[in-house]
């Protein structure tokens, strides 16, 4: 079954619809908050509020607009919406201030396993770490990553060059803790 | 600032001026040579957390979240015929009891207008003798009950895209 046809049972009642649309994009939906919230428990709620959302509104979708992207961007706004409710605590300003003076050389790099990288992006602020996950793990364009989190693509790319930075400064922190926590 | 410029600037450590930001933000090429040219987020990129799948309980959780209701009126369409002809027979009936009480309430008039006047009021019991010697007030039924149907047809439509979702 068609997405359009999916649509077009959900708005007349049939609970088909739905099924086929949530069997389809479940775990894609999921998987993007998770990446955007790191939480699995807060990920499932905002893919349960994600799906009920477009359901209430199946006529403001356009029948020609691929259906998964119309829902991904409402599940990227709906993160962005939990990650400006999370309380100040949340947010991790020291790795922020040093990020300039630090690079990562190549080599080094390929010493880096992805536990440390996720690990260093945990120590960013939640709009760096929403700034690298929309535009490297979601794939968005700029404009798109400007348009999700109401910037200007400008200001975009001057953002994700100090969150670049401040993930790059985060990295040593991160290999010092471990190794502090080790001893 | 040139290109080249701030490529080098980018290679150093240390904030980047207020000009140099100013070129990156305006320079599509230079942002993409910065993308193309960094380890780190190739090492980003490939750090990207593997699928992992939602409870299976999830999707049960959402289908009992939401229960279509069902519209307030059928939209049955020969309901809305049936709503036309019936809003243009009332203007009808509500027509010709105006020119009726018109008639008996005017006193000297003109004499086209006194003429149509007490033809209007006249065949209160002859309605379709009315619509013949009028075709103008005929044409104005058909329109008033086109209109009807019209604005049936658009309240089904809304009624039926309705928001139909959460219980």
């Amino acid at each position: 079954m068609q997405d359009a046809e999916a649509v077009a049972l959900a708005l007349k009642g049939d609970p088909r619809g739905p099924e086929v649309l949530l069997a389809r994009y479940q775990m894609d939906v999921y998987n993007v908050s998770l990446r955007m919230l790191r939480n699995p428990a807060d990920a499932e709620d905002v893919t349960q509020d994600v799906f009920l959302r477009a359901f209430t509104r199946l006529s403001q979708y356009r029948p020609g607009q691929p259906f998964g992207a119309w829902l991904f961007g409402i599940a990227r706004n709906r993160c962005l919406d939990v990650i400006r409710d999370r309380r100040p605590t949340d947010e991790l300003d020291q790795a922020a201030p040093a990020a300039a003076s630090l690079d990562v050389e190549a080599a080094a790099l390929a010493r880096l396993g992805s536990e440390r990288v996720r690990a260093a992006l945990e120590r960013l602020t939640d709009r760096e770490r929403a700034l690298l996950v929309l535009r490297y793990w979601e794939d968005l364009s700029t404009e798109a990553v400007a348009r999700a989190l109401g910037m200007t693509e400008g200001a975009v790319r001057v953002a994700l060059l100090r969150a670049r930075r401040s993930l790059a400064a985060a990295l040593p922190l991160t290999s010092e803790a471990e190794a502090g926590a080790a001893e | 600032m040139t290109c080249a410029e701030l490529r080098r600037a980018l290679g150093t450590a240390g904030p980047l001026t207020p000009k140099a930001e100013d070129h990156l933000a305006g320079c599509a090429a230079c942002f993409a040579w910065l993308e193309r040219t960094d380890p780190l987020l190739g090492a980003f990129r490939e750090a990207r957390p593997p699928e992992a799948a939602p409870a299976r309980s999830l999707a049960d959780r959402v289908l009992d979240s939401w229960q279509p209701r069902t519209p307030p009126l059928s939209a049955h369409p020969f309901l809305g015929l049936g709503a036309a002809a019936v809003l243009a027979a009332a203007c009808a009936c509500a027509l010709m009891i105006l020119a009726a009480v018109a008639g008996s309430h005017l006193g000297v008039v003109p004499g086209l207008l006194a003429r149509d006047l007490g033809s209007l009021t006249a065949p209160v019991s002859t309605p379709a003798g009315l619509l013949l010697d009028h075709p103008g007030l005929m044409g104005g039924l058909v329109g008033l009950a086109a209109a009807a149907a019209w604005a049936w047809s658009r309240i089904d439509r809304r009624l039926r895209s309705g928001p139909w979702g959460t219980g």
